[in-house]
């Protein structure tokens, strides 16, 4: 008695879902934040696994590359920073788990009542439309991206 | 294939995660951490909403793609802001950084 192929795969998509919160909630409660960051990678690189799950292959290697830059970018942050031990009261822990966890099950309850018109969609994506009916958010993207590295590159060249 | 419910309950739980790590956190980078699981879960929503429903799968894509890009220059204005406010207050502390009181 063997399973098909559609089995299988919501099966890994299963896993690769628990794997990507088991990576959030390292990313949330290890004391330490480099290895804070590296939970943040393995939930990064998950989401964009779980992409391809989704038909969304561009989106998956982009998140791929982004997990690899975030990382990166967080390591330089904290050699350059300060990577200490960080240390919050129970009291307020526990508030705060109970108000996220609230949230979730209202959210939960909010999607199982919503009649969402269900349609599989299998189009993939071209980066012609980026071109056509998304021209103007994507030309206002690049000259916010534009603002935002003359910014950095600003900030950085100040003196202390 | 796995149902959009699940997936919506996934980015929940993803989402609620990054806000107790944004509102446990001290330290400014970890803040910065786990607001970096909230942009997550919004991406996988939308990639899952445009695959699972009638709205056009290269919408919800091309917004993935938009807030992807969005996060990266985030992360790289925070890392220049914080190094610098690093450099005169010598920590990363969110509690000692009161730089807009006056």
């Amino acid at each position: 008695m063997g399973m098909n192929g559609s089995e299988i795969s919501k099966i890994a998509g299963y896993l690769f879902m628990a794997l990507c919160l088991l990576g959030a909630l390292g990313a949330v409660v290890l004391p330490r934040l480099r290895h804070a960051a590296f939970s943040l990678a393995a939930a990064l690189a998950s989401a964009g696994i779980l992409s391809f799950f989704l038909h969304a292959g561009f989106v998956g290697i982009l998140q791929l590359l982004y997990a690899a830059g975030f990382t990166a970018i967080l390591l330089y942050l904290l050699r350059s920073t300060e990577d200490k031990n960080e240390g919050v009261s129970l009291s307020y822990k526990v508030l705060t788990l109970l108000g996220a966890g609230l949230f979730s099950a209202l959210a939960v309850k909010v999607f199982q009542k919503t009649p969402w018109v269900m349609q599989s969609n299998t189009e993939g994506f071209s980066f012609g439309s980026l071109f056509g009916n998304y021209f103007f958010p994507f030309t206002l993207f690049l000259f916010l991206a534009l603002a935002v590295f003359t910014g950095i590159k600003t900030i950085s060249k100040q003196d202390a | 294939m796995i149902p959009l419910s699940h997936w919506l309950i996934f980015t929940t739980g993803l989402f609620a995660v990054g806000i107790y790590g944004a509102a446990t956190r001290r330290s400014v980078i970890g803040i910065f951490i786990a607001l970096e699981l909230i942009f997550l879960a919004a991406t996988v929503n939308l990639v899952a909403f445009s695959r699972t429903t009638s709205l056009s799968a290269e919408t919800g894509q091309i917004f993935a793609f938009f807030i992807l890009l969005t996060g990266l220059a985030s992360a790289a204005a925070g890392t220049a802001i914080l190094i610098s406010v690093f450099h005169i207050r010598k920590t990363t502390d969110s509690d000692e950084l009161q730089l807009l009181k006056w």
